[in-house]
């Protein structure tokens, strides 16, 4: 596990990037280089063809009133009830279909992606599009130091995916999609209660191992406020890095599950141990 | 000619004045209750009240009252008078589905006056929904069908409810024609645990099935392995190798296979053993078949834990094994 991800993280240049909402200690390091832009890691299918873009058509300013009321209320929507499980074999189980879920998700938004990128047209869909990351700083960023993210004790690790997901899924639900086709915006609803889903999920995992559900710090709802001289060509910028921290999440995500995974079972050296004991 | 004139005028002048002043058409009375809908098997009464203009009118009381069953009298016997008034008529029993009553009053020692009719439908309650399962087809909706019990005999609706711990979907209501199963609105959520029942619901009861809950990715029917393809080698004159396409669902669930093959003009398929094609691939080889011989194989696949439904089988390709190096003599 540990030696893919020093092939995917390259030593980090210590850019001091603003800090992402979940926790001071976060350093955020450069894109690792394999997960390019919502490209295919070689050897998958090939993205699908989209259907052609609808016009460009993205209105800004007066929904961003709603949006942001709207974020607030779901952001404050009450803590998911601790979900009972009688005869419970463990965290185990459900930690196993978080990580299936996320692995799920990703094959989801593969098609999704690549159909809304040529639904916002180039240079958005171009296979080498690898812009810097402008504005979206408000987004939740996935990666994050190798060390430190070794280092995470599992309540923060699952602390920083819920936090991250519940952000990322109110950013999506606000994305302006009138002009999109009616195949897209239903692909785009259904990925949304898939993500409700994740949610779901993890806090059902963080209530199986006796966790609290993060509560929403005042004034830390997020807001897709534009700033006054917000083009469309940045509102498409802000939907890219929007799809894009999306696939970095789910792909970070798979590997904390997986990880937690392995602290869940029991380790083998324990096994061997106790057949020493027996004489074997 | 002047006659029928005469006539028509005479209708029409009757007709304009008793619109405008009503009082003929106005029934005699009125039975409580108005539209019942009892249960078989169940007794029931029915009280007839008669208005004071017309008891004046005809000079009767709830005594001259007699009760009808789609046009038959009802004996006497099941009356009950209550008061100058009114008059009620009990059933015991009700065994038929659709029953016309009618409150009629003997005027004048012979003349039958129809009062007021009311229309009894009867039936059971809906019994619990049973055997409740679903489906989910690669690429489509989950749908789920049940047992609905015995017949009612009346208009009974099917609502299929589902839900996740933490949210709710809507109700898939079941189209009047095929009362017994339901498609959801939404597309399936793989991996996470949704719990699912029916509700039956008439005129005479609401009742609710048991609850299931399960993970739509252990319901899945996969679509069958496609572009199947057969080739032969030139070296082992018993083998031929299998390859195929899976479907886009084996990037997320593992699958297994049943892989049969027979002869061209064989009829019966022999398996290969479910042991072998336990998990995912994309290619197998059969060995021990008969040099320069043309084999038929079919493959189908499920989730590899067998948790849901086989798909169906996929095309049928067929192949020719190579010929045998070995000179005959």
């Amino acid at each position: 596990m540990s030696h893919t991800e020093k092939k995917k993280n390259p030593k980090p240049s210590e850019k001091n990037l603003r800090v992402g909402l979940a926790d001071g200690i976060i350093k955020a390091s450069p894109e690792p280089r394999l997960a390019l832009p919502l490209r295919q890691p070689p050897g998958e299918e090939p993205r699908p063809a989209g259907p052609a873009p609808g016009p460009m058509d993205l209105r800004a300013g007066d929904s961003w009133g709603m949006l942001a009321c709207l974020c607030a209320v779901l952001w404050h929507l009450p803590a998911v009830p601790a979900l009972n499980r009688t005869g419970d074999p463990g965290p185990g189980p459900s930690i196993q279909k978080t990580y299936d879920l996320t692995r799920y998700l990703e094959h989801q938004l593969r098609s999704l992606a690549g159909t809304y990128l040529n639904y916002l047209g180039p240079p958005f869909n171009e296979p080498d599009f690898n812009p810097p990351r402008l504005g979206a700083e408000t987004l939740p960023r996935a990666t994050v130091n190798l060390d430190v993210w070794r280092s995470l004790n599992d309540k923060l690790r699952l602390t920083q995916n819920y936090e991250a997901y519940s952000h990322l899924l109110c950013y999506l639900r606000g994305l302006d999609r009138q002009a999109a086709t009616a195949e897209l915006r239903r692909s785009l609803a259904h990925f949304c209660t898939s993500l409700q889903g994740l949610l779901g999920s993890i806090a059902g995992v963080m209530a199986a191992l006796g966790y609290p559900l993060p509560q929403p710090l005042p004034g830390t709802e997020p807001t897709r406020a534009p700033g006054p001289a917000h083009s469309d060509f940045l509102q498409k910028m802000d939907d890219f890095w929007l799809l894009k921290e999306l696939q970095t999440w789910l792909w970070r995500s798979a590997k904390d599950f997986n990880r937690l995974k392995k602290k869940t079972q029991p380790p083998p050296a324990a096994v061997t141990l106790h057949l020493e004991a027996h004489g074997f | 000619m002047l006659t029928l004139k005469t006539w028509i005028v005479q209708a029409l002048f009757i007709f304009f004045t008793t619109e405008s002043v009503g009082e003929l058409l106005e029934p005699c009375g009125h039975i409580k209750p108005e539209s019942p809908v009892v249960q078989l098997g169940s007794n029931f009464t029915a009280v007839c009240v008669l208005k004071e203009k017309c008891m004046d009118y005809f000079h009767v009381n709830a005594n001259y009252i007699f009760w009808k069953t789609n046009h038959v009298t009802v004996p006497k016997e099941q009356y009950t008078v209550i008061n100058r008034t009114a008059s009620s008529v009990t059933f015991t029993d009700i065994s038929l589905l659709n029953i016309q009553l009618t409150c009629n009053i003997r005027t004048f020692g012979q003349i039958d006056q129809n009062v007021y009719g009311i229309r009894i439908i009867s039936g059971l309650p809906p019994e619990k929904p049973k055997n409740l399962s679903c489906i989910v087809n690669e690429g489509k909706k989950m749908m789920c069908q049940w047992d609905p019990g015995r017949e009612t005999y009346l208009e009974t609706n099917f609502t299929l409810k589902s839900e996740w711990a933490t949210e709710k979907f809507a109700d898939c209501k079941t189209k009047r024609d095929i009362p017994t199963s339901c498609t959801v609105d939404y597309s399936p959520v793989y991996f996470v645990n949704i719990e699912v029942w029916v509700e039956a619901e008439n005129a005479l009861g609401k009742v609710t099935s048991d609850h299931i809950n399960f993970d739509p990715v252990d319901k899945v029917k996969p679509n069958p392995p496609h572009n199947l393809s057969v080739s032969n080698s030139e070296e082992l004159s018993s083998i031929l190798k299998l390859t195929w396409i899976n479907s886009s669902i084996q990037s997320f669930i593992r699958l297994k296979y049943n892989i049969q093959y027979r002869t061209r003009d064989a009829s019966i398929w022999s398996q290969i053993p479910p042991e072998d094609t336990a998990s995912s691939r994309t290619s197998f080889t059969v060995q021990d078949l008969k040099p320069f011989t043309e084999y038929v194989f079919r493959v189908r696949c499920m989730k590899e834990d067998g948790k849901g439904f086989w798909s169906d089988w996929s095309e049928e390709a067929s192949g020719i094994t190579y010929e045998d190096n070995v000179a005959s003599f």
